[in-house]
């Protein structure tokens, strides 16, 4: 899933070859192979209905269209590599590769990335796509002020963005950075000069925004002037949920095809050992973490976090929520992230090294701290999990409730906080310890240093190696005490396939998605 | 009846009014800002700075009135600050499913409960009608939510009769679909509690009048029970029975909350939650805006439809205006 970038030439081929060879790769199927005997990876001769209706099942409404307004991981799901694509697109398994870039050269001090678009990509609305649509897409993406979690990312390695000519966009950079490609998967290519990006769309994607009902459904339409590979359905259908046992219902009642994401252990067993329904069980990238305040004593002292992570028994803590699901993780990374290793060993359950440690930060007699909980699910729970826990260990744990926006003001902005329980959805969101000003409050300059020297590396490989030193050194650390990685089940009829697994950051691209 | 209209409506106005100010003040004295759906986790200052200024929040309190009282006056309910729609469209939308959904299972209800509320109180000395009145009883006491996961459990998982939930794409240009949609719903409402509540009424109401004057009176110059209760005690026993009425058809849009939850229904109950969860002030002061106006307002009509079927009201009224 690596690809390299070498000074001043043409990377295409190689990141072209990148997602084939994941899917022969020994990390397994990227797409789903139902027992009915229909191959489930695209370009399979299997019996298909061409103009098929995808019904898919989301707890995750968008608030609105717009990728610069706030739309939220539901316009992820609905919209990216469906409605809009960017200059490279974000894979299933991790994986980056070119989508409206045909191709990218370097410029020998690494500073200039000149990007060469498709040729023939129109928009939705019949507009061709031109360098300068690429241009403004990004300054609009840049310019804005709400959420959009990779501008402050782009702005700090990106000077600016120049359309050249009709098919070629130049960018910038403040230093040689390897992660281009990838943030860049980011951005959307829309067409500004839409009136209103909040209602409307207009994108290049294999499908067409068709229609949205408040509340209640989504639809996409294939789009047949689509400029690559068109979508092997005919049509896709959001079908919204408040409530996530609605949400398995409709499927068992056969109203939806599909459940991109189960959010819900407790209602998974009415889909087990069904013939017709296929669950999916892969690696998600929501991490569950109890996250200290690193600046504040007496978390600012390695020894107590570490005792604190070794007091708590994630397995049973897991086993207890998810049941067989899920998979334990010992640092900030999950298995689609580039620099992922095994790091569970580095702070194993040993209630007697916790104590040792605790004696050796002089809190020996125990000691009490605040744990901050916000109170929906499974947070109130885990908190309990944790206080009985670190009691056999004399640390008091005072467990206090507080609403998702008490969290955002107070911990997240205000940084007013012991510790606190909180999950973090984002493939490759280490950087967020890089961050000293992240509420994490982690300050070390050795973690820093190698992650900054990984943005300036010449391929991928060798990014992804200072990473993996980076990713040890956050364990070792114990930075924060991260408890487990989510599941990311997937529950279908069994006669669909061709859907996404891993869902990276809620996407659901559903282009490959066939249906008899 | 006039100076009593007038009277009413002033006081269904200054209701409202009350309410608007009551549902403003309350938003606020909540913690957390709207302008938080907006931002990213690693939001800096000056984002959050130009995020409240977007949604207004960072405007003194007496600010945000006026500019939403101004909005009010031009029957104006500004827009939500997370979808950028109007407030307006978005509510009118959701009525066409919330609107249908209560007036159906109200009318449900009503005709339920008036049947087996007379039949309960005919029949107060056998079993069965006693056995009604036990179970009206025990109806009242069922919450909304539990119904209605029976029936999905029921109908929708073990028969396959229904849809378990949502609401079809293409709306009302598919009413077959929208009936089917909203069968479920309508009943949960019905046997939530509402058939088993009124039913308690309406048997109430019917066993004073049978027990009444002027019915024995009626019977003994010959005319049959059925046909005494007609002519004269329909009328009185609906008196009541239509206060409670108003209540109930009022009252049945808050109910919609939880069923429009339980079902994944596009509704104003819905947009209500969603709305305040997101900390959305325009939508959530618009959603209740309508929603208080719809109970106000059946309550005035069922109060004028009081006085229309029972002549004493009037008469005591005008008496004592005068």
């Amino acid at each position: 899933m690596s690809f390299t970038t070498g000074s001043a030439r043409s990377t295409l081929r190689r990141l072209a070859a990148v997602p084939l060879l994941a899917l022969l790769g020994a990390c397994g199927s990227t797409y789903a192979v139902p027992d009915t005997g229909i191959s489930g990876a695209p370009g399979s001769g299997a019996a298909s209905d061409p103009e098929a209706t995808i019904h898919v099942g989301s707890l995750y409404e968008p608030t609105n269209l717009s990728f610069v307004g706030g739309g939220g991981q539901g316009l992820t799901q609905a919209f990216y590599g469906n409605v809009y694509e960017a200059l490279f697109r974000l894979n299933d398994d991790g994986s980056v590769e070119p989508n409206l870039a045909a191709d990218v050269a370097t410029s020998e001090d690494g500073l200039t990335r000149t990007v060469t678009i498709q040729e023939g990509v129109g928009f939705h609305s019949g507009k061709p796509l031109m360098a300068a649509d690429v241009a403004a897409s990004y300054d609009l993406f840049t310019n804005a002020t709400y959420q959009s979690p990779r501008v402050n990312v782009l702005n700090g390695a990106i000077d600016s963005v120049e359309a050249t000519d009709d098919s070629t966009v130049v960018f910038h950079l403040k230093a040689p950075w390897i992660e281009f490609e990838y943030q860049l998967s980011y951005v959307w290519v829309v067409n500004t000069a839409l009136a209103d990006l909040e209602s409307e769309a207009d994108g290049t994607g294999p499908y067409r925004f068709d229609d949205w009902k408040h509340g209640a459904t989504l639809s996409l339409a294939r789009f047949d002037a689509y400029w690559g590979r068109p979508a092997r359905n005919g049509a896709v259908v959001f079908h919204y949920f408040t409530d996530a046992s609605a949400l398995a219902n409709a499927l068992a009642s056969g109203d939806i095809d599909i459940i991109a994401q189960l959010q819900s252990p407790d209602s998974l067993a009415q889909f087990e050992n069904q013939a017709q329904y296929t669950i999916t069980d892969s690696s998600s990238t929501t991490k569950l973490l109890l996250a200290f305040n690193d600046k504040v004593a007496p978390f600012d002292d390695v020894r107590v976090r570490r005792a604190i992570y070794s007091a708590i028994d994630r397995e049973k803590l897991l086993r207890s929520i998810w049941g067989d699901y899920g998979q334990l993780i010992g640092s900030m990374a999950a298995p689609t992230d580039p620099w992922y290793i095994d790091l569970t060993g580095v702070n194993p359950y040993d209630p007697e090294l916790s104590r040792q440690l605790l004696d050796q930060a002089g809190l020996g007699d125990g000691f009490g701290f605040v744990l901050d909980t916000p109170t929906y699910d499974p947070h109130p729970t885990v908190a309990e999990f944790v206080q009985s826990e670190l009691a056999q260990v004399g640390v008091k744990v005072e467990i206090n409730l507080i609403t998702a926006d008490e969290w955002y003001e107070r911990v997240l902005q205000g940084h007013d906080f012991a510790a606190t329980l909180q999950e973090h959805v984002n493939d490759r969101d280490i950087d967020r310890y890089a961050n000293p000003n992240f509420y994490f409050g982690w300050d070390d300059a050795e973690f820093q240093r190698l992650y900054r020297q990984s943005q300036s590396t010449a391929t991928s490989a060798e990014q992804a190696e200072l990473m993996r030193q980076a990713n040890t050194r956050l364990a070792e650390q114990a930075a924060s005490a991260w408890l487990y990685l989510y599941p990311q089940i997937v529950v279908a009829k069994s006669d669909l396939a061709g859907y996404q697994l891993h869902g990276l950051n809620s996407q659901f691209q559903a282009r490959d998605i066939v249906k008899p | 009846m006039a100076a009593y209209l007038v009277r009413r409506s002033a006081l269904l106005l200054a209701s409202l009014a009350a309410s608007a100010l009551l549902v403003f003040w309350l938003l606020r004295i909540l913690p957390g800002d709207p302008a938080n759906a907006l931002l990213s986790q690693d939001a800096t200052a000056e984002q959050v700075a130009a995020a409240r200024a977007k949604v207004g929040s960072d405007l003194p309190w007496g600010v945000q009135l006026e500019r939403w009282l101004a909005g009010l006056g031009r029957l104006d309910l500004g827009r939500s600050l997370a979808s950028g729609q109007s407030v307006a469209a978005e509510i009118a939308q959701r009525l066409t499913v919330t609107l249908p959904l209560i007036v159906a299972a109200f009318l449900l209800s009503a005709l339920l409960a008036v049947g087996l509320g007379c039949l309960a109180a005919f029949k107060a000395d056998r079993w069965y009608g006693v056995g009604l009145s036990g179970l009206s009883q025990i109806g009242v006491a069922v919450p909304v939510f539990w119904v209605g996961l029976i029936l999905v459990w029921l109908v929708a998982l073990g028969l396959n009769w229904l849809p378990s939930g949502g609401f079809p794409g293409a709306g009302w240009g598919r009413p077959d679909l929208v009936a089917a949609h909203l069968a479920l719903p309508t009943a949960t409402i019905a046997l939530g509690g509402q058939v088993a509540y009124l039913t308690r009424y309406v048997r109430a109401a019917a066993l004073d009048v049978l027990g009444s004057d002027y019915l024995r009176t009626a019977r003994s110059l010959g005319a049959s029970l059925p046909a005494a209760f007609l002519r004269h005690g329909l009328r009185n026993a609906a008196v009541p029975v239509v206060s409670v009425l108003g209540v109930e058809l009022g009252t049945t849009i808050m109910g919609a909350v939880v069923v429009e939850s339980v079902f994944s229904l596009p509704g104003v109950g819905a947009l209500l939650v969603q709305g305040i969860e997101k900390h959305d002030y325009p939508v959530v002061q618009g959603t209740l805006l309508i929603v208080t106006g719809w109970v106000l307002l059946v309550g005035f009509a069922a109060d004028i439809a009081q006085r229309l079927i029972d002549p004493r009201l009037r008469q005591h009224h005008s008496q004592e205006a005068s």
